[in-house]
């Protein structure tokens, strides 16, 4: 096995990438923002951005954790001057945690033109420092995993989503943190899900967000079950939460976070991604980036996806390594796919030989490897409004 | 966790004379189609043949043995739902005949 180096943070946390980030702090400065980072063609200096004006805690606490994960490296913050978001407090705590930022004031820079020059300073002001960032020995129990689904079948829930939860439970025996979702897509295992609890208050806590989730869709007049699901075989809501479970692997559960929430323990944690309070938020999930998001934002390094209808997305911040459910689907999209678990069902391979070819590509992940959708440059991001009681529960 | 993720774990105790199908728990009474089982096809299991009653498409669930109406459709080794009519061994599983239990 490789030995992984990692970007050295000041607060000890290790990176597996190092990017710079060019932050849009409200719609009004999206163009502004992608037109720096046009300017560098340069996948390691990344756009995103949040859209809405109007001031979130929760968009607010995500976009502070994005900035400071330990794949970034440095961050241009660029303001329209007049959105909610609060901008200083935002690059004081990016400062604070090591990295140089700088921040782009539009309303105080002339506007677009000259914002667009003044961002480009910005960035080639802090690239050498965000270069000569330490690289230092990253083992496996400082790694943090995150798997979700998207497009699934009824072949995840036998190929990829199984093969997924072996590799979990070799990583979390290494030391690893895991991080699995969506209390919606497993309405009907909590109390599979409740038995793998370490104590009886996360048992608690997982059946109180899976009723939540259940009471949130049944409000919103639609689950997670879809149409394409139910052409693929899959009949009951039951069916398709055990499908996406397997995903978890077998190890016991050490507590449920928040998105944004980072565990302090080592261990397999439950994110709870559907707003506390009145169903007023929309969807808990507009789209699987916006999970991704919320997965990355806890600390993930990196992402396991589970596809089988096939998904061609990325990430920006973190590498996301496709896993392909099927064979058809892997072989018309085999440049999007880094992972083919479809050999499963033709008996070339098992879930344990899968198992093997995910860790192998997370440490070669780790080493630098780019993923599929690194390579194609896929570097989407997605945050929008939410709600949550402050957790008071912090493992 | 008692799921046997792998068909080749089963070659020990289950005859895979067709290769169109996938039984996922010694306990299921349901398996999937991998391709499109048409009817008349049979699939030899340990526990006997069964004979495709109808067109299975592929990744839907047809029956392994017998069900009576009320009784629980077990996939992954999993209760998935109640089945709503009898069920004979061949038939195709879906909303026609399984509704969920939530």
């Amino acid at each position: 096995m490789k030995q992984i180096q990692g970007y050295l943070r000041e607060d000890g946390t290790k990176g597996i990438r190092n990017v710079i980030l060019v932050v849009y702090l409200v719609e009004c400065a999206h163009h502004v923002a992608r037109k720096i980072v046009d300017n560098f063609d340069d996948p390691n200096i990344q756009l995103i951005g949040f859209s809405g004006c109007a001031p979130n805690n929760y968009a607010s606490e995500i976009m502070k954790n994005i900035c400071t994960h330990s794949n970034v490296g440095g961050v241009v913050l660029v303001s329209l001057g007049c959105e909610n978001m609060d901008r200083n407090g935002l690059h004081d705590e990016i400062i604070k945690s090591g990295r140089p930022a700088e921040l782009l004031v539009i309303q105080e820079n002339k506007g677009t033109s000259n914002s667009i020059l003044q961002g480009i300073e910005f960035v080639k002001a802090i690239q050498p420092e965000v270069e000569k960032v330490k690289k230092v020995e990253m083992h496996s129990d400082e790694i943090i995993l995150g798997t979700i689904c998207g497009g699934s079948d009824s072949f995840s829930g036998i190929t990829a989503n199984p093969s997924i939860g072996k590799a979990f439970d070799y990583f979390l025996k290494q030391g690893s943190i895991c991080i699995f979702e969506e209390p919606g897509e497993l309405i009907g295992c909590e109390n599979l899900l409740a038995e793998r609890a370490i104590n009886n208050e996360v048992a608690k806590q997982i059946e109180r967000i899976i009723k939540k989730a259940d009471n949130y869709y049944k409000q919103m007049g639609k689950d997670s079950f879809s149409e394409g699901n139910a052409t693929g075989g899959i009949t009951t809501i039951e069916e398709k939460s055990l499908g996406s479970y397997f995903k978890s692997g077998s190890s016991k559960i050490n507590g449920v976070i928040q998105p944004g929430e980072m565990p302090c323990h080592k261990g397999l944690y439950l994110m709870d991604v559907v707003p506390d309070g009145d169903v007023k938020w929309g969807f808990p999930n507009i789209n699987d980036n916006a999970e991704i998001i919320e997965l990355i934002s806890s600390g993930c390094h990196l992402i396991l996806f589970s596809t089988g209808r096939g998904s061609v997305v990325g990430s920006a911040i973190s590498p996301v390594i496709k896993i392909c459910s099927n064979e058809i689907t892997y072989n018309k999209m085999e440049e999007d796919m880094d992972l083919n678990a479809g050999k499963i069902l033709n008996q070339e391979s098992s879930t344990d030989d899968l198992c093997e070819e995910i860790k192998e590509l997370v440490y070669n992940v780790c080493c630098g490897e780019r993923t599929k959708s690194e390579a194609l440059r896929h570097q989407e991001f997605v945050l929008s409004y939410k709600y949550f009681n402050k957790s008071d529960c912090k493992y | 966790m008692p799921l046997v993720n792998s068909r080749i774990k089963y070659t020990t105790d289950m005859d895979f004379i067709n290769e169109g199908f996938f039984l996922i728990h010694k306990k299921d009474n349901v398996a999937i189609a991998l391709n499109t089982l048409k009817k008349n096809d049979f699939i030899n299991l340990q526990t006997g043949r069964v004979i495709i009653q109808q067109d299975i498409q592929m990744g839907h669930k047809f029956a392994v043995k017998d069900i009576n109406e009320g009784d629980k459709i077990i996939k992954y080794g999993y209760f998935i739902g109640i089945a709503t009519d009898s069920i004979t061994a061949g038939m195709h599983v879906h909303f026609h005949n399984l509704k969920s239990d939530y």
